[in-house]
């Protein structure tokens, strides 16, 4: 098969050969899900590849370590009650940060307020997010634009919304993200097949995709299908709301795994968490313990270890 | 405001004088009575009465001059598979071929025959508040009464063809008349259609009176698809007998002013009803719904869902009563009317009412009304819906419901081309 190259969006490829993987810039025809056999010119000659093609959002050159979302000094209230206090975090592509903390610390509400929660009020700080090599206000966006700009938040308790079908949603959704990046949006049949190679790619079996959107899904069935919208979004950042609360191990395995998989190494993944048991799925390469709206301490996969075996009273004896 | 005046030269063109004489005794009865006032009874509380006499006492154009046909697109009104019956004031017009064992007959006031033929009293219980009220508006129907059908199905009959009777508005006010009798074991669905697409400030007074004979299982879908300068006082009567079921399902659209009453009466044992309404109103629009089921016997079943979406200033009242009568033992009644305001200067009253006779009895009811949910905005707006799109699909979602309420898939999807064309565009 050919690369048609008609629509002018630029895509990094990672391709495997021989167990070591090779990146190549191409202009291709997005064509999204679906393993494909591709043709590719290398030092002249053409060699053929099985490869996976995902929709890139804007220009495809990509550095990973570049600066992808910069948090400075933001304070949130909800009515009335200050819930964050000053926090800052710097997050680059690629890398994966966990947030861990008792209840009530302000750990979705960071999350919420990222993803455009409008029922937050922001008191001050900014929020940096890159954006084709330039940081834009994130607090200056609608929610929907932050998500078709590349931010993904997948909820602490999905939300039931009867009256809406759950793969008509979904391919709603994906095209009106389509639509923002200017790509041709997918039919009715198109996205199905994307939908059902998603499933596969998760591990996810089930009816839940004709059903009314989470409505009577179980805990399980609900964060399942949080993952597999982040799937079909592909988001450059996903912020991960205590993904792992009401699982059981089964479920966990499926997302954590689920996860994995769709990590890439562009993809940046804030992970909101209580305990440490997702993060043997996900490896985090920073952890953070958000305590009393603030972040007091910061440290590798190590310290959600301690964490799991003390619990966090000592780093809140170490705060005070 | 007295009613005898509201057109003194009413009254030429009538050539039938058993019609005159029909019509005079009901005038007779109202001569004199004086219209009740805004507020002054529990039946006027939220819809001011005298909106419907606003500007009426010019005579009307007189019936039979105007065929209003002509000047709009008909068949975007048609319900596909369906047996299309034009209702106009030239009289009936069947599209097709009748279905064997239905017979459908004009009521024209210039048709000296129509009234001979057709019996257009039937004996319903009258429940409620506003009885004097209501009484006094369909006298006022008798009194001018000018066009409706009269409509039977026979006994044994399984009609699986829709009926849709379409009634196409004129530029004289209406005081219309609709019959609707099905015969034991049959089993129909009657759409009637309401269009109104000219700018004429009309008053429609529109009664309805439907007996569902035993084992009988009747649709009935009245879609009232108005523009924005109707002002309509609909009542609808129905009868239902042993072991018989009515559906009905009561669309609205707009309207300066509507007060849609329906009156389902349980009258022996094994018999079933479902209403259901939808109303879509924006603008000024103003509806006012009053539903009462009577459960007369016992072992009688009714089911009830009312939805409204209201944005810009529009009013919306939802009056419910279901009555369990003293022996009406094992009735079983669920009641629920839920409102979605898109705009904070909709208003919505809401009264769902039960009054219950006996202990042995299986009733719920209830209301919601409120804005849109922000959670599930906010949901749908993190997956890349902007502001607008989500809502417009979280109130779709809303009435999705109440749509499936429309067994009749045709039907339905007419119904859905012609809300996203007035209601979304």
């Amino acid at each position: 098969m050919m690369l048609e190259l008609r629509r002018g969006i630029a895509s990094s490829v990672d391709i495997m050969k021989d167990g070591c993987f090779s990146s190549f810039d191409i202009m291709l025809e997005p064509r999204r899900g679906g393993a494909s056999s591709v043709d590719i010119m290398k030092d002249g000659c053409f060699s053929s590849f099985d490869i996976m093609l995902e929709p890139r959002r804007g220009i495809a050159s990509s550095v990973r370590g570049e600066g992808m979302l910069e948090i400075k000094d933001l304070y949130v209230d909800v009515e009335g009650h200050e819930i964050l206090k000053g926090i800052n975090l710097n997050i680059k592509r690629g890398e994966v940060h966990a947030i861990m903390g008792p209840n009530g610390a302000g750990k979705s509400t960071l999350s919420k307020v990222i993803a455009g929660d409008p029922s937050y009020d922001i008191k001050s700080g900014e929020i940096l997010y890159n954006i084709n090599f330039k940081n834009k206000n994130l607090l200056e966006m609608e929610p929907d634009i932050r998500a078709k700009e590349g931010i993904f938040l997948g909820f602490q308790y999905p939300v039931e919304i009867p009256g809406v079908n759950n793969a008509e949603f979904l391919r709603l959704a994906f095209n009106e993200v389509c639509k923002y990046q200017n790509v041709e949006e997918l039919s009715k049949e198109d996205f199905l097949e994307l939908l059902k190679s998603k499933m596969n790619l998760l591990g996810i079996k089930g009816k839940f995709i004709d059903r009314e959107l989470n409505v009577d899904f179980s805990g399980g069935e609900k964060k399942r299908n949080e993952i597999l919208q982040m799937a079909v979004l592909n988001p450059k950042i996903a912020l991960l709301d205590e993904t792992d609360s009401g699982l059981d191990v089964d479920a966990l395995r499926i997302v954590g795994e689920g996860i994995t998989k769709l990590k890439n190494r562009e993809m940046s993944i804030l992970l909101v968490t209580h305990y440490q048991r997702l993060l043997d799925y996900i490896v985090p390469d920073f952890v953070h313990v958000l305590y009393n709206g603030k972040i007091v301490k910061s440290g590798t996969r190590e310290l959600a270890k301690e964490i799991e075996a003390k619990g966090f009273d000592w780093i809140i004896e170490e705060v005070k | 405001m007295r009613p005898e005046f509201f057109f003194s030269n009413y009254f030429r063109n009538i050539k039938s004088d058993e019609f005159q004489a029909y019509r005079n005794k009901a005038l007779k009865e109202i001569t004199g009575y004086e219209w009740p006032k805004f507020k002054k009874s529990e039946f006027w509380k939220y819809t001011d009465p005298s909106v419907f006499f606003e500007g009426i006492d010019s005579a009307p154009l007189p019936i039979g001059e105007s065929s209003f046909l002509n000047t709009i697109d008909i068949d975007k009104y048609l319900v596909e598979d369906a047996v299309n019956i034009l209702d106009t004031e030239d009289g009936l017009l069947i599209r097709d071929v009748l279905p064997q064992g239905i017979t459908i007959e004009n009521i024209n006031a210039l048709d000296a025959s129509s009234l001979t033929t057709t019996n257009i009293e039937l004996k319903h219980h009258i429940g409620g508040n506003g009885k004097q009220e209501k009484r006094n508006f369909l006298l006022l129907n008798k009194s001018y009464l000018n066009s409706g059908f009269n409509l039977k199905i026979e006994d044994n009959k399984n009609i699986d063809i829709p009926i849709q009777i379409i009634y196409t508005k004129g530029n004289s006010h209406v005081f219309r008349k609709n019959i609707i009798e099905i015969g034991k074991f049959s089993k129909a669905t009657v759409i009637e259609t309401y269009i109104s697409e000219n700018k004429n400030n009309l008053f429609f007074n529109i009664d309805t009176q439907i007996n569902v004979a035993e084992s009988a299982n009747l649709s009935h879908y009245k879609l009232e698809l108005s523009n924005s300068h109707d002002r309509i006082f609909n009542n609808v009567n129905v009868n239902i007998n042993k072991d018989a079921f009515y559906n009905n399902f009561y669309f609205t659209n707009g309207g300066n002013t509507i007060k849609n009453n329906i009156e389902s009466n349980l009258l022996e044992e094994g018999a079933e009803t479902s209403l259901n309404g939808l109303y879509l109103l924006k603008n000024k629009n103003q509806v006012d719904n009053t539903t009462i089921i009577n459960h007369i016997k016992p072992n009688t079943k009714s089911r009830q869902l009312y939805k409204g979406l209201l944005n810009d200033e529009s009013k919306a009242v939802f009056d419910g009563l279901v009555e369990i009568f003293k022996n009406a033992k094992l009735s079983d009644s669920n009641q629920l009317n839920q409102n979605m305001l898109l705009s904070k200067t909709a208003t919505i009253n809401s009264m769902p009412q039960l009054v219950i006779g006996n202990d042995d009895v299986k009733c719920s009811h209830g209301s919601t009304s409120g804005q849109m949910d922000k959670n599930q905005l906010f949901y749908l707006q993190s997956r890349g819906m902007s502001k607008e799109e989500g809502s417009k699909l979280l109130s779709r979602a809303f009435i999705n419901e109440i749509l499936l309420k429309l067994e009749d898939e045709n039907t339905r999807s007419f119904l859905i081309n012609f809300i996203n064309e007035s209601f979304w565009s």
